[in-house]
């Protein structure tokens, strides 16, 4: 029942001390926010506590939401707010801890916890739709996304390969995420 | 940024990629951070293609990350960084290899080739300092051969010894065009050999009419052909391959 209420609706019972329509504003939420997290730090397990202190943050803030923005806009500056705290916070910390940071600084993906037989279904699915995502998008867009994506150049390297500017290069990656939000989109997972 | 399907972006817009691969100098980076703290457009846009980019990251972590690559070993490089004894660096140099297999059957060959024509020098009949004729095996080839063979008459002039010795060394040193001749003609025997070793199983009759019709007609043999000591090597080696084809 709760899946059907939009996220206002259950921002409202959220309010009025229902547990579950807090839950079910969490799990519509958790992954996108956490890819927000990942896409302003840069790191999976920093994301993760960005993501957890984002909704705790949201959940004692639900009084203040006053409506006149959209859900989705209130959990980002939130997350936002709270991944810049995160960066800050790494800045001042001492010099050795930076160390420490960097012989952490290889990326390795760790499957969610919740890896039931339901979330790796849904995941497949999800892959293949992005993977056809991915592939219907034009050459010239498709060849930086996976450059940056796939072989890890950096927007330079991707310039000199292609002989592009460096402006180039950026704007055609930010039009094919743009793009390739879009098609998304439209193509909901079957599975929820 | 040419996008125009979305009108209502932020001129930081174009920056959010480079701010979320880490691709942005710090005083650039400081500037958009505390633009985004407070555009909640771009907040917004962030989130769009932070959302597009971690859908991508997500699939090539899960399908193409778990790939684990072969690992390489260069068996050169681990012998060079391991010190191997003398006795293994021996060994290994008579290590079977097609390239010593090749190696030792052109050295074979080779020694066969000297041995055979060494073998065919000593066989071959020579002009001794006397006038006697050597290594030929009928009595007929050697009075045909002296006929056309002329001692060499020393050039001993009366004037006192220092000229004997100089006629000496002329005698030895600088042969008279009358002994070219009897050196082209024992060539030309051991130029025959070829042909005689190669066909004497099959036709007989045509060494002894070769080596006849020559001190038959009383001078020098014409030569069809003018060989130079390479060519009679050749011949010789031609001699062998001929040995070998019998053999077989």
């Amino acid at each position: 029942m709760l899946t059907k209420l939009s996220d206002e609706k259950l921002v409202e019972l959220a309010v009025s001390e229902d547990p579950e329509a807090f839950g079910e504003i969490v799990k519509r939420w958790d992954r996108k926010i956490f890819a927000l997290c990942f896409g302003m730090l840069g790191r999976e397990d920093d994301a993760r506590d960005a993501a957890q202190e984002t909704f705790i943050a949201a959940y004692r803030n639900l009084k203040n939401f006053r409506g006149e923005a959209k859900v989705s806009s209130w959990l980002h500056r939130i997350a936002v707010n709270q991944c810049l705290t995160i960066k800050r916070r790494a800045k001042t910390r001492s010099e050795e801890f930076l160390d420490d940071e960097a012989g952490q600084d290889e990326r390795v993906f760790v499957a969610p916890p919740n890896s039931s037989p339901a979330r790796t279904s849904e995941q497949s699915e999800r892959f293949f739709i992005v993977r056809q995502a991915v592939g219907s998008l034009p050459l010239e867009l498709r060849e930086v996304v996976l450059m940056k994506e796939f072989e890890e150049m950096t927007f330079q390297q991707i310039s000199d390969t292609l002989e592009l500017p460096l402006s180039t290069v950026k704007s055609r990656l930010y039009t094919a995420l743009r793009q390739l939000r879009m098609k998304l989109e439209r193509t909901p997972l079957e599975i929820t | 940024m040419k996008d125009r399907n979305h009108s209502s972006r932020c001129e930081f817009a174009e920056d959010i990629v480079a701010y979320m691969y880490g691709e942005m100098p710090a005083k650039e980076q400081d500037v958009f951070e505390a633009h985004i703290a407070e555009c909640q457009t771009c907040i917004d846009e962030f989130a769009v293609v932070s959302e597009a980019r971690f859908s991508v990251y997500e699939w090539q972590r899960s399908e193409f990350a778990p790939l684990e690559t072969p690992t390489i070993r260069v068996p050169i490089e681990k012998a060079s960084a391991a010190g191997t004894s003398w006795f293994q660096k021996f060994t290994y140099a008579f290590s079977p290899a097609p390239a010593y297999a090749a190696l030792g059957i052109v050295v074979a060959l080779a020694l066969g080739f000297i041995l055979l024509r060494s073998a065919g020098q000593k066989s071959s009949p020579t002009l001794a300092e006397n006038g006697q004729i050597t290594g030929l095996n009928s009595s007929r080839e050697r009075a045909d051969m002296r006929e056309d063979a002329q001692p060499v008459e020393p050039a001993v002039s009366s004037k006192g010894s220092e000229q004997k010795r100089l006629g000496e060394l002329k005698e030895y040193t600088e042969p008279t065009t009358a002994e070219r001749p009897r050196a082209r003609i024992v060539r030309a025997e051991t130029a025959s050999k070829p042909q005689r070793v190669a066909t004497a199983k099959t036709v007989p009759p045509m060494r002894t009419e070769a080596s006849t019709a020559k001190p038959a007609k009383g001078k020098t043999v014409p030569r069809m052909n003018d060989f130079s000591d390479e060519e009679d090597n050749s011949l010789r080696l031609a001699e062998l391959f001929d040995d070998v084809e019998t053999l077989y």
